[in-house]
């Protein structure tokens, strides 16, 4: 691995680091769904950081450059953040059909007392 | 028994006060005691305003759910209100007032929880029974559902179905969003409860325009086979 792709991931992980901690310091991504996204920064320093161990690894996959077993590292997790955004997404939906019920009937029930 | 019809309704100006004033009609006529409730799924047209100068019965939803939610609200409605027996009943005249007593029979009777409207059990019952695409797609949704649970549907997307205080607990826990007739059919059959068809007559909607466009209707298929074969748990 290049010496030049090094720096570029420790710096490119370490901006990553600094937008979410911003963004969990205003109150824009809550602690909870923060975590998932502090894990893909740290696996980016880690390729960062251990060349030797991603050569090792990249070779046991086959994968004929290290570039491409990085993005191909980066498309999983962002294929698994996706996923629990789906879930939480149809979880939210189930919600706010439930609440849409409650407030309608509700707001027949309070029409009908006055 | 308490019986109470529930009417989704949505952008239905055209057609909701002539089924409302059909099922009153038919209550003078039979002295019968069916209530109504219509649920206004977030219309944009004049249904709200045709509701409320006729005082009809309704709850108007905050926002649109689509099908799905609003009849589910109707079932919240009919558990909350303590409805022996709740039945589907479209807002567009497609059904008719007259088979209701044919299908709450079964559960007056003990033989059902749960009776659909059904267009395809017998030949000629009914004049309309849509287009020979329609009819593919239905036979199709038809074997699924007899390969998950063993059971045979004929007229698996009729909204006109009567439930009893069983089936309606099961609703208000679960109903599918999108296309929930046949996928809430097997939830009911799954779940040991006894479904049974009789037959309808339906005719083609007087007005207004169907829930399920041409272009729509592959997707529809992929998503109400793939919710059956995916559902948990089989006939015991």
């Amino acid at each position: 691995m290049s010496k030049s792709l090094i720096i570029s991931l420790i710096i490119y992980s370490i901006v990553w680091v600094i937008i979410i901690l911003k963004s969990v310091r205003n109150g824009k991504i809550s602690v909870r769904y923060s975590l998932i996204w502090f894990v893909m920064a740290l696996a980016i320093l880690f390729v960062g950081v251990f060349p030797t161990f991603m050569e090792l690894l990249a070779k046991t996959f086959g994968f004929t450059t290290i570039s491409n077993l990085v993005i191909g590292i980066i498309l999983t997790l962002l294929m698994f953040i996706t996923l629990v955004l789906t879930m939480i997404l149809t979880n939210q939906k189930t919600q706010i059909k439930n609440l849409t019920q409650e407030i309608s009937m509700l707001k027949k029930d309070v029409k009908n007392e006055k | 028994m308490k019986i109470l019809i529930i009417i989704p309704a949505y952008n239905e100006e055209e057609n909701i006060l002539n089924t409302y004033n059909s099922i009153i009609d038919y209550n003078k006529k039979h002295k019968t005691n069916y209530d109504v409730i219509v649920i206004n799924d977030g219309s944009k047209d004049k249904t709200e305003e045709i509701l409320e100068k006729n005082n009809i019965n309704h709850i108007k939803l905050i926002q649109n759910l689509g099908i799905g939610g609003a009849v589910q609200t109707g079932y919240k409605y009919a558990y909350n209100n303590d409805y022996d027996i709740a039945i589907q009943f479209d807002g567009d005249g497609q059904h008719d007032v007259n088979y209701i007593k044919d299908i709450i029979k079964p559960i007056e009777d003990g033989k059902a929880n749960m009776v659909i409207g059904s267009r395809f059990i017998t030949e000629d019952a009914s004049e309309f029974k849509s287009t020979a695409l329609r009819r593919v797609g239905i036979n199709l949704i038809s074997f699924f559902i007899k390969l998950k649970t063993g059971k045979k549907i004929y007229d698996t997307t009729s909204g006109f179905r009567a439930a009893d205080k069983k089936v309606i607990d099961q609703f208000i826990n679960y109903y599918p969003f999108e296309y929930p007739e046949p996928i809430s059919t097997v939830n009911v059959i799954i779940h040991n409860l006894k479904v049974s068809e009789v037959p309808v007559e339906m005719k083609p909607r007087v007005a207004g325009v169907s829930s399920i466009s041409k272009f729509k209707s592959v997707y529809y298929m992929i998503n109400v086979i793939l919710s059956i074969i995916l559902m948990k748990g089989s006939r015991k």
